[in-house]
């Protein structure tokens, strides 16, 4: 306990730290990695002592009445969600998000922003990217018919970077007088979720801290935003705005 | 690796679970008195 309370302390934490001395709980939950030999060999790591009794790292989302709503597991330990990931997967609130970016013409403004400007390696994380358009105009998302530009956003390729499908809001049939095609916009205020986690340039595969350290531990999240805004009557051409956030990289919490 | 097979599975009831927090106050993991829902994470150690 006394550990728990220390590392609690160190890192700042806000949430109660468990202790399942003897691994009593996790082997009742069916949580323990039974083969982290082999698990650990495929990166390249040699399993000692400690290491057994150990549990899959992940992560259960329970409603008020104690039921598992949904459930998060990665095999390596160092895949983690955030804090602004878990919220984003129970449609939770961001908390103080800080608006790091944001581009605004053609009757829309975007903004995209993280929980935190940082990341640890490896942990999956969320960039949110807000579209807020202005009354009368409307913007397509997928299906569209040929020759329509549907919003689309993606995360660019930066060293170490991984970025998982983006989850747009979906659209509201819209017709147009005179077309055949119906089309789907969105219109307002509307979130688009984009989740991607980083290896991180500071530290070894293994996690330890690389030496020497690089001089420039940060990494720019460059967002790229492509959409078309229209009115009932008329379109403004095909956009593509870029965004960046930077990040700057946090020691890796093993 | 299927990963859905790990643990207790989504729609089921989680266990009634008391461990220990660092102020050594024992905690309702499941937390079904307070009836406010919990986020449940494994982390593997805070002592290496």
């Amino acid at each position: 306990m006394e550990t728990l309370a220390q590392f609690s302390r160190a890192n700042g934490i806000g949430f109660r730290l468990l202790s399942d001395e003897g691994s009593v709980a996790m082997t009742r939950l069916g949580l323990i990695d039974a083969d982290i030999e082999s698990h650990h060999g495929r990166y390249g790591i040699a399993a000692s002592d400690r290491d057994r009794g150990l549990p899959y790292p992940g992560t259960f989302v329970l409603d008020e009445s104690g039921l598992v709503v949904s459930k998060h597991f990665e095999e390596s330990y160092r895949d983690r969600a955030s804090g602004s990931f878990l919220l984003s997967q129970v449609g939770g609130e961001s908390g103080d998000s800080a608006y790091v970016a944001e581009a605004r013409d053609q009757g829309v403004v975007i903004r995209s922003s993280v929980g935190e400007p940082v990341y640890r390696p490896m942990q999956k994380s969320v960039v949110r990217v807000e579209l807020d358009i202005a009354d009368g105009f409307h913007i397509y998302v997928e299906p569209v018919p040929d020759g329509y530009i549907p919003l689309s956003v993606e995360v660019s390729d930066a060293e170490g970077l991984v970025s998982f499908p983006a989850t747009y809001p979906a659209g509201q049939p819209f017709e147009v007088e005179g077309l055949a095609e119906v089309f789907s916009v969105i219109e307002g205020r509307v979130e688009v979720t984009v989740p991607f986690k980083i290896s991180g340039t500071q530290h070894e595969s293994d996690g330890r801290k690389r030496e020497p350290p690089l001089e420039d531990d940060t990494i720019v999240l460059t967002l790229t935003v492509g959409y078309q805004v229209c009115s009932d009557r008329e379109c403004f051409p095909p956009a593509r705005r870029k965004l960046s956030i930077p990040l700057v990289e946090m020691p890796l919490i093993r | 690796m299927n990963f859905d097979l790990i643990g207790p599975a989504v729609g089921s009831e989680f266990p009634d679970l008391v461990l220990p927090d660092q102020n050594g106050e024992l905690v309702d993991i499941a937390s079904r008195e307070a009836g406010r829902g919990a986020i449940v994470v494994f982390y593997r150690s805070a002592d290496w």
